[in-house]
């Protein structure tokens, strides 16, 4: 997904590494997001391992920054809850992943 | 696993697309449907009643109908659902593409031989080799397509089933193959039945579900330390754990 280089890289700045998606719980929902277009909210729970009100309070978070899409439908009489990353969570996810290679290069040489 | 590195993004995108063949349900479906093909061979001599072929039909359709039946009522409520990446569903066209083509040429090769435009002269192992081989390169090719890996045990087991009719006579490799493929496909559904439990009403769901509502933030919130715990032993490695995700 990611085409930079981190050998050719500027060193990343710490300080610059997303916060909220550096969470391990959070990197998990965003990786698991990242590589579906959607999913509903038990795909989510059981790809992840997280406990419902877990992933419930991790969603919120993500939802508050803008990367997640929360959608809730009733499929029937049944509620359904449906998540994805939005544009911005990708650009961030991706963002991320340029910045931790960069500051993994940096620290093995 | 590191989500860092783009193959193993794309292992991750493999495992969460795989997570719909878990069930061990389209094994079941194929095994049953080689049985019922095993069966309706054992009825040879019967074949030009009007009856054998609309049966044959509506047997095969009851297979298929069950297994969309059990796969919405028995694997959906335990691993939920999820849409793949236009990337994926553009692949998984594809391998529909290939099957298409293949069913059309087998469809060909069938109706040249019936109306005696093909007669086939040579050797009878050749016969059998080449359907074998229009047989298993569809299935093999829907098994990479859809990244199914024991797709490709079907695709070998029908398509030496297909030649071995030609070849001996017998349609008895349809039945070792169906037992073989239905055996895995009970096997695997025990084991995630096993491993995925129903959860409880409001597991599955946000928290508040019933309501329709996103739980209040103190309602839900947890620590990002508590969070991190939860995640257990995978925690910090940026990926699910193996035994959740793994591709079988």
């Amino acid at each position: 997904m990611s085409a930079a280089d981190p050998a050719n890289a500027p060193a990343a700045d710490p300080a610059a590494i997303d916060r909220l998606i550096h969470e391990p719980s959070r990197l998990l929902i965003m990786t698991c997001l990242a590589v579906v277009e959607s999913a509903d909210f038990l795909f989510v729970q059981r790809q992840t391992g997280l406990t419902a009100g877990n992933l419930s309070s991790h969603m919120t978070r993500l939802e508050a920054a803008g990367y997640v899409v929360i959608e809730k439908s009733f499929e029937g009489r049944k509620p359904k809850t449906e998540l994805r990353l939005s544009d911005d969570g990708r650009r961030a996810f991706e963002r991320y992943r340029d910045q931790m290679q960069v500051m993994l290069a940096e620290g093995a040489r | 696993m590191n989500p860092l590195e783009p193959d193993n993004l794309a292992a991750a995108e493999r495992r969460a697309f795989t997570m719909k063949f878990r069930d061990g349900l389209h094994d079941l479906q194929v095994g049953l449907i080689l049985l019922v093909v095993y069966g309706f061979m054992g009825l040879r001599e019967h074949w030009a009643t009007w009856w054998v072929l609309p049966g044959y039909i509506l047997l095969t359709g009851a297979i298929t109908g069950g297994f969309f039946l059990a796969r919405k009522n028995v694997a959906r409520p335990r691993i939920g659902t999820m849409k793949p990446l236009p990337a994926r569903r553009k692949r998984s066209r594809i391998g529909a593409l290939v099957l298409a083509l293949f069913v059309t040429v087998q469809a060909l090769l069938v109706l040249l031989q019936a109306t005696g435009d093909l007669r086939p002269d040579f050797e009878r192992v050749m016969v059998s080799l080449f359907a074998s081989f229009i047989v298993f390169v569809p299935m093999a090719a829907i098994a990479w397509f859809s990244s199914f890996n024991r797709g490709y045990l079907h695709a070998v087991l029908v398509g030496v089933s297909t030649g071995s009719i030609i070849a001996f006579d017998t349609g008895v490799f349809f039945l070792v193959s169906g037992l073989v493929i239905l055996t895995v496909g009970m096997v695997v559904l025990v084991r995630f039945l096993r491993e995925f439990p129903l959860p409880d009403e409001a597991a599955g769901q946000m928290p508040d579900e019933a309501a329709g509502q996103m739980p209040d933030d103190a309602a839900g919130q947890v620590s990002d330390e508590t969070a991190g715990r939860e995640a257990g032993a995978f925690a910090g490695t940026g990926i699910g754990p193996e035994e959740v995700n793994g591709d079988r």
